[in-house]
């Protein structure tokens, strides 16, 4: 095989080759036996492949269209129309929404507006105090447990305070000096249910 | 597959009736045409039933597609697209076998009870080994060689198919010559 030629003469049988390019590789086949069994060797492969595979006559394509036919002919539920269909339930569902939501009666007059108005802050006011009331300041007892390693528990009941708000916290103000280290601090709530414990360990100096 | 004026092949008017949503003209074009996407997607895929499976899908994506073909330039470029897609999806999603069914060729010799079986069989194991052989270029260069040298489409049409550029397609049909050529003889 002569270098340079074998490239050139893949693109020659096939047709592929630059015009310009044709006459010397013509010229060089005639006068080269390896390269013109290069040539020939790749318009047998051409030929090969023109031809039709054997096995073309063994298949049924009779079933094979009407395979094609029955797939064609059946609807297609693609991600588009699932999509088509997600939408479709959305807009029905904002559109029930918002039939269902509380919105202002436009039909009523003014003397009618005012009073559902006076009506809303008559009830509004009823609930703040209602709050108020539930809110109320609430004593709770609080004791004071002194734990001391290896004597008994000495328990002593600091002054009552006032929960801060609803029963479930207590705001304790206690002189960290009259206290000795570790200290249990048991909060009753009126509800018997919710006791708070708070544990507390002194560390470094106190003042 | 021609490329001829509108109206003026059956393929054309069948294709203007298919897209009418006309079932039978679609049909007819479907047997038009069968046997060249068969034996294409055959070689692409090395594998009967695969190639079976990419000629059904081709078809069905021609079908849902066929609103958008251009009448004037045919079926013909839309079937080797469809055909292509459908062999890849296919190969990158099954196991192929290289083994000769025995069933081929004992059907094929039953349909032709008055050939040949030797040369028949001859015949088999001869394409069995070209598709062997073709399955070890790479896809690209399969497919462009069989494009040109199987559908006889020009080099500019098959980069158009391809989705590359015109020498890359005519570098790729040439060394795919090259390889096919040293392969089928033991060369390489």
């Amino acid at each position: 095989m002569c270098a340079g030629f074998e490239e050139r003469i893949a693109r020659y049988v096939g047709g592929d080759l630059a015009a310009d390019e044709v006459p010397a590789v013509g010229e060089h086949l005639r006068v080269c036996a390896d390269c013109a069994e290069l040539a020939r060797e790749l318009e047998e492969d051409r030929a090969w492949l023109a031809s039709r595979p054997p096995e073309t006559a063994d298949v049924d394509f009779a079933t094979m269209r009407g395979e094609i036919r029955r797939q064609i002919g059946r609807p297609r539920w693609g991600w588009r129309w699932i999509a088509v269909a997600a939408a479709t339930v959305l807009i029905a569902a904002v559109g029930i929404t918002v039939r269902r939501a509380p919105h202002a009666d436009r039909s009523l007059t003014v003397a009618a507006r005012k009073e559902v108005a006076a009506r809303k802050e008559v009830a509004a006011r009823k609930e703040v105090a209602a709050r108020k009331e539930v809110a109320a300041p609430q004593e709770v007892s609080v004791r004071k447990e002194v734990a001391v390693q290896g004597a008994p528990r000495k328990a002593a009941v600091l002054p009552r305070t006032r929960s801060a708000t609803r029963g479930t916290r207590a705001d304790v103000a206690v002189r960290p000096t009259l206290l000795e280290s570790p200290v249990v601090i048991r909060i009753a709530t009126r509800d018997p249910n919710v006791t708070i414990i708070l544990l507390h360990e002194f560390k470094g100096e106190l003042e | 597959m021609d490329d001829t004026p509108e109206g003026t092949t059956p393929e054309a008017r069948l294709l203007k009736l298919a897209k009418t949503g006309d079932l039978d003209a679609f049909e007819q074009l479907v047997a038009l045409n069968e046997r060249r996407v068969f034996a294409l997607a055959l070689r692409l895929t090395g594998s009967m039933e695969d190639a079976k499976d990419a000629t059904q899908e081709a078809f069905i994506r021609l079908h849902r597609k066929i609103g958008q073909i251009d009448s004037g330039r045919g079926v013909g470029p839309w079937l080797y697209a469809v055909t292509l897609n459908a062999c890849r999806d296919i190969g990158r999603v099954r196991q192929r076998s290289r083994l000769v069914p025995m069933e081929n060729w004992a059907s094929l010799a039953a349909a032709d009870p008055t050939g040949d079986p030797e040369g028949l069989y001859a015949d088999m194991e001869r394409e069995e080994h070209l598709r062997t052989v073709l399955r070890l270029l790479s896809e690209k260069e399969r497919a462009a060689l069989l494009l040109r040298e199987m559908e006889g489409l020009a080099t500019e049409e098959v980069a158009r198919l391809l989705g590359s550029s015109v020498s890359t397609v005519r570098s790729q049909i040439c060394t795919a010559r090259l390889k096919l050529r040293k392969l089928l003889r033991g060369k390489l």
